[in-house]
């Protein structure tokens, strides 16, 4: 009788544990996918202007000035960016367009002007930086949840915003990473702080969400920045003039408006 | 002074060496602070300008030293099971401390532009991943062949050799790093053969090299002196004295240089090696005297006093001009060279105070016994007394001959030193067999060169070297260069900008031109950015202000000569070419600051060689006070020294530092015997007043003195040449040679002009007594 | 005689283990035929035979290379036509190489030693030399004897260290007076000798021991060199007591020999430099009439190409002798030839290639301004085919006194032709 208890008792106990594991993984990929709509799919399309500042490791500035168009198809799928160049006057004029394909690859195109040529593009998204900036194609369009095993680590606070720190590590071996922490905000889902890890678990690249706003009651981050631990330097990128659900028609994510911007959005 | 101090130390012996010890052991508890400096870089001045701007050029364009790893298989190394090694071996080098991970050049590190799926633009890793057929392979390397980047740097063109690039932190890892490589390198086998190279690691490891050849060579110099001298004296008591003088002068030079701060660089690490024979020249000179003389006194203290007494004004000068000849070196502008100079001259001092205080006072502890019949026996027929009677013999009768074939070998040696080539390598340090040489060899025959220099193009404003006039004219410069047969590649913005538009068109070989607008370069630069292109790639040729640029040029050898030329040629197309727009063209690089060291060198070193020159001489006519002596005072060290240097231009060895500065040491030393000879024949003559007497005395003490130190200090640094690093090659063969040729002009060619001009220079006052010469002519009357 | 049957018992026991290994290894076995005919060119010369050279010779080499040695034969078998008119042979070589280790190899054997650097100038190879087949127009090779030795070369960092031991002292093979005349003390004579030569008992102190160390410097190659043994041509007159009256021999007086040489690159050609001290241990201060003074020696030598396939050298060997005023003294007294106290020695060897370097043509001077002596050799050979070798040449020799160095040989002038087959 005694041996059947005990028995039974354990066997509560094993799926129990079994199932408050399992209800916490359900938990941190919600969080996780919840975190990616809230950062990269807010509203259904936005326009915003866009002052991109590289300092390098020697503390030098180089300012890239944008106008950045994008439109969702689904909230999680695919997606569509224009990039309008102003600024450094030498590529002003240069258009650029992502049709981004979460489970395929990505189609981009780039005008240039001084020759009137467009050519397609193609990068890894994973290592090529954006733009010449400390952000990599991905960290710009978003790299999708379930590459990643993610673990609930524990729960902190950021200047006062209660955050969960998730620790990812992704599920294939990728060159230069080993893990992320990352700090999402309870209240906006928005990652305020990420820690990128090399293999030898050395603090490589740190993101910060440094402004946070509500534009047309969407929780948006408007001053961004990555900074390169490792080898010196940091990217801010902010936005202004963000405006969202502005109805923008699909036409213009096409090859016709790179060589000739939409005059209604580019000034 | 010289009775003083001497009596002193014959008085109270105890108190000389107790003092001595102390001071030594003082010395000796600097040891531990020694700090260790490798870096050739640091012959010249932290303030010097090269090497700011060569700092200012580093941090500019984030680029760090190189060590080259070469991998050569001669049936081919574009093969999946070579090339997947070198991609796994690529990624351990990764992993080592101090290896700037992120700018390594290898297959799976670099980036290729080139056409993707839809005729899409992409800047990718050139092996993204392992690879399994051998079409990738191949692919694999006519993308490399493709692209004007890459070409001939990574791999060689036929294939078989491919190259990583591995960029370090700091020089002072090279040999560090080096060595993990090469663990690695062993773990993985194969049929390939691993050659690492490249200057930072040569310096790196010759330094390293050179302290455990220093702690094997000093002391095994000592010991063979020591066996020689034991040859010659018989007595270990007495020989004690020179070792412990050396050893202690040594310490007392060395501690001092450490106490003061100095560190102990390339140069001052050769100071003990110096320092030992000069300091034992003068102990052999007043053992010569006493074991010569005891007999005569057969009383200690007397023989002691008149050792000291007759051999003081020249001990002192000897040690005064070697003294002049070091401390010259204070006149070059290079920091390691000068405390070289002057810690030696310190050292000599030490060691001349030492032979004159505490060789005494060892002297006088010395038991009466162990004396006994010290230097009875009869030299006369000795194989160095066989050997003065030749030289006696030859210099009386052959005396006009003799002056005739000095001035033979000075006009022949006129002409050697007219052929003498300034050149410097410091792989060139290493001897033929040593891997590194092979190493150096091997890679630069297959790929573009593991010697890098930067040629930095300087606008004043941002965005200057966007210009297209700028850029067309950083094209010409390129190609003007590797004109040079050493130039292996030089690579530059502009051959990224037309890669690029040459991809933008879809690999049409008419578009791979500079654009003739600025807008289109900096399109094609922002392209490739856009494209995937890493922008630290890009900021290794160019600021991210565009206002500096910098080609790399790679060279085959880093001879001095050859980057002189490469200089050369730059300069001399930038004087003819005015760059456009206000630019300004210079250089960086190790190999760059090697010839502005060496260059200093060359001039410094003529300098002090020239001022030490006048100085002894003016010191040997105060000596004699007499010019003439002084002029022929002069003739072995300067015959000594032109045939010398003559040789190496004949034999095409090369001028570099360890020659250069030897000439101080050449100077110091072989002044020595011809200061011995004329002040003892004229302190003989003084006594003996009478021309055959004096010239026949000469050949016995001191010809035996002189010829002793001949073999002990030649002898004693035969271990130095079989040394690995060619500088201790050519310090030993210096010595060696220092010692024979100023011995012989000394025991030849001074005697020769004493014969034919001895009236006016030794007037004979007294009547003959032998009528033939020597103990020789004795023994031939009682045959006849 | 009893040397001959050792010789052939020896030689006979070399070939059965070269014909015995075949069993297991490969053995190359090669040669070449040859004949030579020479005629003496100065009619007064008192040789005993017309002819110079009238011989026709066969070589035979067997080579095997093993795992654990290596063994090397040269026998030959000669026609002596000038002479004797028999069938005579020698082994030239027959030695066995091992390796022990990596560092030592041992060989020993019948061997043929040679070490220096000079152009057929020695100062510190003083292994056997035979002038008789070099007078004669045979090949450069048949200059040096073999000697019957053991030889150690020890490779370390150092450098590499080379003992030959020769139990049984070997001399030079001077001219008899049946082919070539010489000067025997007084005259130039045929085979008329004044002394009978003895060589040094058979002892182990009578061995020869050679002693080198050569280690490279950069790129020039050094050494040091130690012998210890006799001179190798019979310099001393010893009277032999044991019988009734003293009757003088002539004697190979003790001898150590200290020596140093390099040879490297140098103005685009080669350098060499040679020195040695001859320490005649029977005489050591020069007192003794009868035994060579000791004396130093030095040599300077250059070779380079002058243009194409046109090789020239140039050698000055300088001899100093020590105690030379009692050699004078002693030499005066006995109305004997007086050598100078320096003897100059100025050699130079032209080589031209001709005809697709089928045909080569050269020619060596001596010539010694102090002695007042020289010897000239000219030789031209054409390869006609890859077996067939054609030679001519002579030896000229003359001098003013008939005592110095070539003077004594001066009336052996000859000229010789030899045709030579390979196989």
């Amino acid at each position: 009788m005694k041996r059947i208890t005990m028995l039974l008792t354990l066997t509560i106990l094993t799926f129990g544990l079994t199932i408050v594991t399992k209800t916490a993984a359900q938990n941190v990929n919600e969080i996780m996918k919840k975190s990616h709509l809230a950062y990269y799919y807010a509203a259904d399309d936005g326009v915003g202007d866009v002052t991109m500042t590289i300092t390098d490791k020697r503390g030098k500035e180089r300012v890239k000035e944008f106008i950045m168009l994008r439109i969702d198809e689904e909230d999680g799928g695919r997606q569509r960016y224009y990039t309008y160049f102003k600024k450094p006057s030498d590529i002003s004029r240069l258009t650029f367009m992502v049709h981004k394909v979460p489970d395929g690859n990505d189609q981009r195109w780039i005008y240039v002007p001084s020759v009137d040529l467009i050519k397609p593009i193609s990068a890894d998204d994973k290592n090529s930086s954006f733009v010449g900036s400390h952000f990599s194609y991905e960290d710009v369009s978003g790299r999708h949840w379930t590459e990643d095993t993610h673990t609930l680590i524990g729960d902190s606070t950021i200047n006062g915003t209660d955050v969960w720190v998730i620790e990812s590590i992704p599920k294939k071996e990728q060159k230069g990473l080993a893990r992320k922490l990352s700090y999402i905000a309870h209240d906006s889902y928005l990652p305020l702080l990420e820690n990128y890890y090399n293999k030898k678990d050395k603090l490589v690249r740190v993101f910060r969400a440094d402004r946070v706003e509500e534009i047309d009651g969407v929780v948006t981050m408007t001053t961004r920045s990555m900074e390169n631990v490792k080898k010196g330097g940091k990217t801010v990128i902010e936005f202004s003039n963000i405006k969202y659900n502005t109805g923008l028609d699909k036409s213009i994510f096409t090859e016709r408006y790179l060589k000739n911007p939409p005059r209604k959005y580019i000034k | 002074m010289k009775k003083g101090l001497t009596s002193f130390s014959i008085d109270h012996p105890w108190w000389v060496i107790g003092l001595a010890v102390v001071i030594t052991a003082f010395f000796a508890m600097q040891f531990p602070k020694i700090t260790i400096d490798t870096d050739p870089e640091n012959m010249l001045a932290a303030d010097e300008p090269v090497r700011i701007f060569e700092h200012q050029t580093k941090e500019d364009f984030g680029l760090s030293d190189f060590i080259a790893v070469g991998v050569v298989r001669e049936t081919g190394a574009f093969t999946p099971q070579t090339l997947n090694r070198i991609y796994n071996i690529t990624a351990e080098i990764e992993d080592i401390d101090g290896v700037v991970a992120d700018d390594i050049i290898a297959p799976s590190t670099v980036d290729d532009i080139k056409q993707g799926d839809g005729g899409a633009m992409v800047v990718a890793a050139l092996m993204e991943d392992e690879i399994e057929t051998q079409d990738q392979a191949d692919y694999i390397l006519s993308r490399i062949n493709l692209n004007p980047i890459l070409n001939g740097k990574l791999a060689s063109e036929d294939g078989r050799a491919v190259a990583i690039m591995i960029p370090i932190e700091s020089k002072d890892m090279s040999h560090r790093i080096a060595v993990e490589i090469k663990i690695i390198t062993e773990k993985y086998g194969g049929d390939e053969k691993f050659y690492i190279a490249g200057l930072p690691m040569a310096e790196d490891s010759f330094g390293a090299e050179m302290f455990s050849q220093m702690a094997y060579s000093a002391p095994a110099a000592l010991l063979i002196i020591f066996l020689l001298l034991l040859m010659f004296f018989r007595k270990v008591r007495i020989i004690l004295a020179p070792m412990i003088v050396a050893i202690m002068s040594v310490i007392w030079a060395m501690g001092l240089l450490i106490l003061t701060g100095n560190t102990v660089h390339i140069m001052s690490s050769m100071i003990p090696i110096f320092l030992i024979p000069i300091a034992v020249l003068n102990s052999i000179h007043i053992i010569s005297e006493f074991h010569d003389n005891y007999k005569k006194h057969k009383h200690k203290d007397a023989t002691i006093r008149h050792s000291i007494s007759e051999l003081f004004l020249p001990m002192l000068f000897t040690s005064a001009t070697t003294i002049a000849g070091f401390i010259s070196l204070a006149l070059t502008p290079i920091p390691p060279v000068q405390v070289f100079g002057i810690f030696v001259a310190f050292g000599i001092l030490v060691a001349w105070f030492l032979s004159i205080t505490l060789n005494p006072a060892i002297a006088m502890l010395i038991p009466a016994k162990t004396l006994h019949n010290f230097g009875a026996d009869d030299e006369n027929h000795g194989l160095l007394a066989r050997l003065m009677n030749v030289f006696r013999n030859l210099s009386f009768r052959y005396s006009k001959s003799i002056v005739f074939a000095s001035l033979a070998v000075v006009v022949v040696s006129a002409v050697g030193l007219s052929m003498i080539v300034v050149n410097d390598n410091p792989v060139r340090w290493f001897k033929k067999s040593h891997p590194i040489r092979i190493a150096d060899t091997i890679m630069n025959q297959h790929l573009a060169g593991t010697y890098m220099n930067y040629l930095v193009i300087e606008g004043s404003d941002d965005d200057a070297v966007k210009d297209p006039d700028v850029q067309k004219y950083m094209e010409t410069l390129q190609r003007e260069l590797e004109k040079e047969e050493i130039v292996g590649a030089v690579s530059g913005l502009p051959d990224i900008v037309k890669k690029v538009r040459f991809e933008l068109f879809g690999g049409d070989s008419t578009k791979a031109e500079l654009p003739e607008s600025q807008t289109e370069i900096a399109q094609m630069l922002f392209l490739f950015e856009m494209s995937g292109g890493d922008p630290d790639d890009l900021f290794k040729f160019v600021t991210p202000e565009y206002n500096k640029a910098n080609l790399w040029v790679q060279l085959k050898a880093g001879d001095n000569m050859a980057v002189s030329q490469v200089v050369k040629r730059a300069n001399d197309f930038i004087a003819s070419n005015p760059p456009p727009n206000g630019v300004t063209v210079n250089w960086a690089g190790l190999p760059y600051i090697n010839i502005t060291w060496q260059h200093q060198m060359v001039t410094g070193m003529r300098r002090s060689l020239i001022s030490s020159f006048v100085v002894v001489f003016i010191m040997m006519v105060a000596l004699f006070r007499s010019f003439r002596w002084g002029f022929i005072s002069m003739l072995p060290l300067t015959i000594t020294i032109m045939a010398i240097y003559a040789f190496i231009g004949f034999i095409g060895k090369p001028y570099d530092m360890p020659v250069a500065v030897l000439s101080s040491l050449t100077l110091g030393l072989s002044i020595d015997f011809a200061i011995h000879f004329i002040q003892r024949l004229r302190t003989i003559h003084k006594r003996t007043a009478n021309f055959r007497e004096s010239y026949n005395e000469i050949f016995e003490g001191t010809g035996r003195a002189i010829s002793r130190n001949v073999l002990v200090i030649a002898i004693g640094f035969v271990p130095m040449i079989f040394s690995t690093l060619v500088p201790y090659i050519t310090v030993g063969s210096f010595f060696l040679a220092i010692m024979v040729v100023s011995g012989l002009v000394t025991l030849l060619l001074l005697p020769s002009i004493v014969r034919i001009f001895g009236n006016t220079l030794l007037p004979s006052t007294k009547a003959t007594q032998h009528h033939t010469l020597g103990t020789k002519s004795k023994t031939q009357e009682q045959i006849s | 005689m009893m040397t001959q049957i050792r010789l052939l018992i020896t030689g006979l026991l070399l070939v059965m283990v070269a014909l015995t290994v075949p069993l297991k290894a490969e053995v190359l076995i090669d040669g070449f035929l040859q004949n030579l005919q020479g005629a003496r060119l100065d009619e007064t010369n008192p040789t005993a035979t017309e002819l110079t050279a009238s011989e026709t010779r066969l070589q035979l080499r067997a080579e095997h290379f093993g795992d654990a040695g290596e063994f090397f034969a040269r026998l030959d078998f000669v026609y002596d036509g000038a002479d004797t008119g028999t069938y005579n042979w020698e082994l030239r070589e027959g030695y066995f190489k091992f390796q022990l280790g990596s560092n030592l190899d041992l060989k020993f054997g019948r061997q043929i030693l040679t070490w220096g650097t000079g152009d057929l100038v020695f100062i510190n190879d003083v292994f056997a030399k035979d002038y008789q087949s070099f007078f004669t127009g045979r090949d450069d090779q048949y200059l040096k004897a073999p000697q019957n030795a053991l030889r150690a070369d020890y490779y370390t960092g150092l450098g590499s260290l080379s003992l030959v031991w020769t139990p049984q002292f070997e001399p030079n093979r001077l001219p008899t007076g049946r082919k070539l005349s010489y000067f025997n003390g007084e005259e130039i004579v045929g085979e008329s000798q004044l002394f009978s030569s003895t060589v040094p008992a058979s002892r182990f102190d009578n061995g020869e021991f050679a002693f080198r160390l050569n280690r490279t410097i950069g790129s020039f190659s050094s050494a040091l060199y130690f012998y210890r043994g006799f001179y190798k041509n019979p310099m001393g007159v010893e009277m032999d007591m044991s019988g009734s009256t003293p009757i003088p021999l002539l004697v190979y007086p003790k001898l150590n020999l200290y020596g140093a040489s390099i040879r490297g690159p140098m103005l685009g050609g080669i350098i060499w430099l040679e020195s040695g001290f001859y320490d005649s241990r029977d005489d050591v201060d020069g007192t003794n009439a009868q035994m060579p003074n000791s004396q130093l020696a030095g040599l300077l030598g250059f070779e380079r190409q002058v243009a194409t396939n046109l090789t020239a050298n140039a050698q000055w060997q300088v001899e100093y002798m020590l105690d030379h005023d009692l050699y004078r003294m002693q030499n005066e007294t006995a109305g004997m030839f007086v050598r100078d106290e320096i003897r100059h020695l100025v050699t130079s060897r032209i080589t031209k290639m001709l005809a697709d370097e089928l045909l080569t043509l050269s020619g060596f001077v001596f010539f010694s301004p102090t002695d007042e002596d020289m010897y000239v050799r000219l030789s031209a050979s054409y390869k006609y085919s890859d077996e067939i070798t054609l030679a001519a040449g002579a030896n000229i020799f003359d001098g003013k006194y008939e005592a110095t160095d070539f003077g004594r040989f001066q009336k052996n002038d000859n000229a010789y032709l030899k045709v030579t087959y390979g196989f």
